[in-house]
């Protein structure tokens, strides 16, 4: 199964996981990496060994800001199999559990900015 | 007075120095002293990609560092020094960069470093070099976001 690590700010991946498992129930192969208190080479080193439990279908690293911290440490990891999608919110990572099972790991994080951009709306 | 706020962060550009301080000063240029990141285009690449399109980003190693920091100062521009680590900042002011004032703000955990606060992490040689540049009369500001008090870790360390 394709790995999910969220990659975020004090306790965002947390909570975003916590609000994933109240709406779809237990939900595996899906963890995250708080940045609190690491440098960014301690923090693309945690992500290395997170990828490597599980990386032979591959790993979708979500990353909660663009050019932050967090970012630069998920493209420093350099981990084999892997994407980088930024501005996670919840509904992206709803989708991400959904196609998963039957999207290769290429073609998902072009349907994760879609489907992250579609509930963005206003009124 | 100077316009140029030096910090210490090992993350170097990132949101707490564009967002969090960038409300205090608002730099027109932000300049990144580091022998690591120069030395490579990727990083050097990274390291600049957090910049919003009206600050100017600059990536400097150690030797090239007091002649560009002190033409931001002859020129007056609002400008951020980041620096690394105690060390390159000690070096730096050392050898004639005109900066009084250093807020330490990011000093991350790694190995082998001890937590002082929650954004300081220190080993000897951090230590040692922090001393040293207050013994170079350099004013030592601890605080990782400017609403937050300045708290003396000098002192903290040497208990």
């Amino acid at each position: 199964m394709i790995q999910g690590i969220i990659i975020g700010h004090v306790d965002i991946g947390n909570a975003l996981i916590d609000a994933l498992h109240s709406i779809s129930g237990m939900v595996e192969f899906i963890e995250y990496i708080s940045n609190k208190g690491l440098s960014t080479n301690e923090l693309a080193e945690i992500i290395k060994s997170k990828s490597q439990k599980n990386s032979s279908d591959g790993v979708m690293l979500f990353v909660d800001m663009y050019g932050g911290s967090c970012w630069r440490a998920a493209k420093m990891a350099r981990v084999p199999n892997s994407h980088i999608v930024t501005g996670i919110n919840l509904p992206m990572l709803l989708s991400f559990i959904q196609k998963r099972n039957t999207i290769p790991i290429d073609e998902l994080p072009a349907i994760m900015e879609i489907d992250g951009k579609r509930a963005i709306t206003s009124e | 007075m100077s316009i140029i706020l030096a910090r210490i962060d090992d993350r170097l550009i990132h949101g707490q120095v564009t967002e969090g301080w960038g409300k205090v000063i608002a730099p027109k240029s932000i300049l990144v002293v580091s022998d690591t990141v120069s030395l490579s285009d990727w990083e050097c690449e990274l390291c600049l990609a957090a910049l919003p399109s009206y600050i100017g980003g600059k990536i400097v190693k150690l030797d090239e560092a007091v002649e560009a920091i002190n033409k931001l100062d002859s020129d007056q521009v609002p400008s951020y020094v980041l620096f690394e680590s105690p060390k390159d900042a000690f070096e730096v002011i050392k050898n004639g960069a005109h900066i009084s004032e250093l807020n330490v703000g990011g000093m991350h955990s790694s190995k082998d470093k001890r937590e002082v606060l929650d954004y300081i992490y220190v080993d000897d040689d951090d230590t040692f070099y922090l001393q040293a540049l207050r013994d170079l009369g350099v004013k030592l500001d601890f605080r990782d976001l400017p609403g937050h008090n300045d708290v003396d870790v000098l002192t903290l360390l040497n208990k």
